[in-house]
C-alpha cells in the first residue's frame, strides 16, 4: 500500500505535467490564424506603382495647436495660441539622380485677432501673428561616385546631442517660444554650397555659407521678453564663410572633426545694432557604442568672442559636452547630457551681460522617450536645467504623441519653466499646455 | 555568405538559425536546424514591403518600405526607406548585422524631422520595429549554439508534412536580448522552410509568425506574405501583415546602398 502510494506520488506530478504539457502546446497551436486578412493594396495595383512616374512628390501638413498659458498677465494669460500651420514639400528627382527640394510653412495665430491686437506690442504682432517662411530649397546630387553635392537653402548639423549644441554652429534657430518649437522648425536652413567627397571611411565636407542669418529671439513685449523696449536688429552681412567637417564611421564608433570661421550666432550690441563678428571654431565630436549604451561626446573652441560688456576684449571659450544613450529597455530611449562652457581669461564685467555670463556654465539635459501600444502612443520627457548645480533655472516639458489614424497624430503636453536667474525668473511665470492635431498628405 | 540572413529580414525563423552543433539537446532537432541553416537563400534582395499594422480593434495604419539586403562574406547588411504614410517618409534604417555575436551589430537612423544620420544602440532588440509586431531580434541573425532544441512532434502545415521544433535559449542573456523563453518552430520537410513560430515572451504573451503565401524562384524560396500576431491567452492584441512585391533575388545591388550617406539622400 505504501508502495503504491509512493509510485502515485512520483508518477502522477509526471502524467500530469506531461498532459499539460501537451494541452498547452494544442493550445498555442490554436493560436494560428488561418484567415486571410486583406491588405489594404494588392499586388497587382503595387506592381502598377511602380510603373507610375514618381519622378515628382507633393505632401504636406496642416496642423491646429492651441496653447493655454499659466501666465497671470494679460494678454498672454488663458488661452495664448490659436495657430493654424500649413507645410508643402514638393520633390523633384531627375533622371540623372539628382533632387530637387522645396519646403516651406505658412501659419496664422488667430488669438491675436480674437482677443484684439491692439493688446500686443507691435513686435509681438509683426513676429508671431502670421508669418510665410521658405525652409529647404536646395539641389542635390552626386557628381561621380565619391562626391556629393547640395546646394541651397538647407540645414547642416553637426554634432551628436540631440538636446545640447555644442558643435552644431551651422544653422541659426527659432528661439521665440523657447520649448515651444517643433524640433522640425527649431533650425533655420541657411543658404550653403555643400560637398561631401568620400575616400574610404572617411567624408570631408567643404561648405560654403552663403547666407549670414542669425537665431529669431523673442519679440519685446511677448511673454517670453516682457521687456517693451524693441530688440535692436542684427547687422546685415554680405560675405561667403567657410566651414568643413571631416568625419569617419567605423565599428563601434565614428568620429568628427570641425572647423569653421562664422559669424557669431548671439552677437553682442553697439552701434545700435547686433554685432555679429567672426568667430573661429575647431571641434570634435566622438560616439562610442558598447552595447546597450551609447557614448557621446562634443569638444568646440571658439576664439575671438565678443560681449558687449567688455568690448575692449576677444574671449576665447571651449566648450565640451558628454552624454550618455541608453537602449536596454524595450521601446525606451534614456539620455543625459552635460554641457561645460568655460570662457578663457575671464573679466567679471562678463557678470553684467544681460544674461549672467559665468567663467563656467553648466547645462544638463535628461531626456526618457518611450513607445506604447505598438507605437501608436509615444511618451516624452525632457528636462534642460542651467547650472552646476542645475540651479540657474531651464524648463522641463513633458507630452504624449498619439497616432490617430495613417497620416493624423497628436501631441498634448506641458512646459514648464523654470526660474533660477534673472534670465529665466522673468518668464518662469509662462508654463504652458498645448495641444495639437496634425494631417499630413 | 548565409543568404539564410535575408529571410530574418522578413521575420523567418527567429531565433532558429546559426551553426555550431552542440551536445545538449536533441541530435535530430539540431540536424533539421541546420538545414534550415544551410538553406540558399541567395546573396541580395531588393524588395517592396508593405506592413499593415491591425490593433486590436481592427483600425489598421500601414506602412510602405523598399528593402535592400546584402550579404558582405559572413555579415549581412541591410537598408530600408520608409516611402508612406507622409509622416514616416524618409525615414531610412541601416544595419550592419555581424555574424561575430560577440560583436554589437551597428544601426543607424536618419529621421528627417532631425535631418541627420543618428546611431543608435543595438543590444536591447525586443524593442518593435516602427510600431510593428516583428522585433529588432526577429530581423537579426543569431547562433544555434545560444540555443537547445527538440523535436515535439511531426505535423502537417496546409497539406505540407512537417516537423515541431522547440528552441530554448542556453541562458538568460539570451532571453534578455530577444524577450523570448522559447520558441516552438515548424518547418517543412520538403524544403526546409520555418512557415509558422511561436515565440513565448517573457511577458506571458506569444507572437505567431505565419508565412501565408511563399514560393520557389531559381532554387530559392521566398515569402510573399507573412504575419506576426501578438496575443495574450486567445485575445489578439496586435497583428502586422508584410507583403512583398517587386522581388529581386541575387540582382547586383552597390555596396553604396548600405551606408549613412545614402541614408541621408534616400530613395
Amino acid at each position: 500500500m505504501l508502495n503504491m502510494c509512493r509510485v502515485l506520488c512520483f508518477t502522477t506530478p509526471l502524467i500530469l505535467s506531461s498532459f499539460l504539457h501537451a494541452e498547452t502546446l494544442d493550445d498555442a497551436l490554436e493560436g494560428f490564424d488561418d484567415e486571410s486578412t486583406p491588405t489594404t493594396r494588392s499586388h497587382a495595383e503595387r506592381g502598377n506603382e511602380k510603373k507610375n512616374d514618381n519622378s515628382n512628390s507633393f505632401t504636406g501638413k496642416l496642423t491646429e495647436q492651441v496653447a493655454y498659458s499659466y501666465n497671470d498677465d494679460s494678454p498672454h494669460d488663458n488661452i495664448s495660441s490659436l495657430k493654424s500651420s500649413l507645410l508643402l514639400d514638393y520633390e523633384h528627382k531627375f533622371v540623372n539622380g539628382f533632387k530637387f527640394k522645396m519646403n516651406g510653412k505658412a501659419y496664422y495665430d488667430a488669438i491675436y485677432d480674437i482677443r484684439g491686437t491692439e493688446k500686443y506690442s507691435k513686435d509681438e504682432r509683426d513676429e508671431l501673428k502670421s508669418e510665410v517662411e521658405l525652409f529647404d530649397a536646395y539641389l542635390e546630387g552626386s557628381l561621380s561616385d565619391n562626391l556629393d553635392m547640395k546646394l541651397g537653402h538647407q540645414v547642416v548639423v553637426w554634432g551628436r546631442s540631440d538636446t545640447i549644441r555644442v558643435t552644431d554652429v551651422l544653422n541659426p534657430l527659432d528661439n521665440r517660444r523657447p520649448a515651444m518649437v517643433d524640433i522640425e522648425d527649431l533650425r533655420l536652413p541657411v543658404a550653403m554650397a555643400k560637398f561631401d567627397y568620400f575616400v574610404g571611411d572617411w567624408r570631408i565636407t567643404p561648405i560654403a555659407v552663403l547666407e549670414q542669418r542669425f537665431s529669431k529671439n523673442p519679440p519685446s513685449g511677448s511673454a517670453f521678453n516682457p521687456n517693451p523696449r524693441s530688440l535692436p536688429s542684427d547687422r546685415e552681412y554680405s560675405d561667403i564663410t567657410p566651414a568643413l567637417s571631416i568625419g569617419a564611421e567605423f565599428s563601434g564608433w565614428d568620429v568628427n572633426f570641425y572647423a569653421s570661421q562664422l559669424h557669431n550666432d548671439s552677437g553682442y550690441f553697439q552701434n545700435g545694432k547686433i554685432q555679429h563678428d567672426k568667430v573661429k571654431m575647431i571641434g570634435t565630436a566622438v560616439n562610442i557604442l558598447k552595447g546597450s549604451w551609447l557614448l557621446k561626446s562634443e569638444l568646440a573652441h571658439f576664439d575671438g568672442v565678443k560681449y558687449a560688456s567688455a568690448l575692449d576684449k576677444e574671449f576665447k571659450r571651449t566648450d565640451i559636452l558628454l552624454g550618455l544613450e541608453y537602449n536596454g529597455i524595450a521601446d525606451t530611449l534614456i539620455s543625459y547630457d552635460v554641457a561645460l562652457r568655460n570662457v578663457h581669461d575671464y573679466d567679471k564685467r562678463l557678470l553684467h551681460e544681460m544674461s549672467e555670463l559665468k567663467e563656467r556654465n553648466y547645462q544638463h539635459a535628461f531626456r526618457v522617450s518611450s513607445d506604447f501600444m505598438n507605437a501608436t502612443i509615444h511618451a516624452n520627457y525632457l528636462i534642460s536645467l542651467f547650472g552646476s548645480k542645475m540651479d540657474e533655472g531651464g524648463f522641463q516639458r513633458a507630452w504624449i504623441k498619439y497616432d490617430i489614424a495613417d497620416g493624423i497624430y497628436a501631441n498634448l503636453g506641458f512646459v514648464d519653466y523654470i526660474g533660477g536667474t534673472q534670465r529665466f525668473d522673468s518668464v518662469a511665470n509662462n508654463d504652458m499646455a498645448f495641444m495639437d492635431v496634425t494631417y499630413s498628405f | 555568405m548565409k543568404a539564410k540572413k535575408i529571410l530574418f529580414l522578413l521575420g523567418v525563423g527567429a531565433s532558429l538559425l546559426g551553426s555550431t552543433p552542440l551536445m545538449a539537446d536533441d541530435a535530430t532537432a539540431r540536424a533539421i536546424m541546420e538545414k534550415v541553416d544551410a538553406r540558399d537563400e541567395g546573396d541580395t534582395l531588393e524588395q517592396d514591403m508593405l506592413m499593415v499594422l491591425i490593433d486590436k480593434n481592427g483600425d489598421k495604419r500601414t506602412r510602405d518600405l523598399k528593402s535592400y539586403a546584402k550579404d558582405f562574406g559572413e555579415d549581412n547588411h541591410r537598408t530600408m526607406f520608409f516611402k508612406s504614410p507622409a509622416d514616416v517618409k524618409n525615414t531610412a534604417f541601416l544595419t550592419y548585422d555581424y555574424d561575430d555575436g560577440a560583436k554589437d551589430d551597428d544601426q543607424w537612423l536618419y529621421l528627417p524631422a532631425l535631418k541627420k544620420v543618428k546611431r543608435i544602440p543595438s543590444t536591447d532588440k525586443s524593442s518593435s520595429f516602427m510600431g510593428s509586431d516583428f522585433s529588432y531580434f526577429d530581423m537579426t541573425d543569431r547562433d544555434l549554439e545560444n540555443y537547445d532544441f527538440k523535436l515535439l512532434k511531426e505535423t502537417k502545415v496546409r497539406g505540407h508534412d512537417a516537423w515541431m521544433i522547440e528552441s530554448k535559449p542556453r541562458n538568460q542573456k539570451v532571453i534578455d536580448e530577444s524577450g523570448y523563453e522559447k520558441t516552438i518552430a515548424i518547418v517543412r520537410k520538403d524544403n526546409h522552410v520555418v512557415v509558422r513560430a511561436i515565440n513565448f515572451l517573457t511577458n506571458g504573451k506569444k507572437k505567431y509568425l505565419d508565412l501565408k503565401k511563399i514560393h520557389e524562384e531559381n532554387g530559392v524560396w521566398l515569402v510573399d506574405e507573412m504575419t506576426m500576431t501578438t496575443k495574450k491567452g486567445k485575445r489578439t492584441l496586435h497583428k502586422t501583415i508584410l507583403t512583398f512585391s517587386n522581388v529581386s533575388l541575387n540582382a547586383p545591388i552597390d555596396d553604396g546602398v548600405f551606408t549613412t550617406r545614402r541614408l541621408e539622400k534616400g530613395l
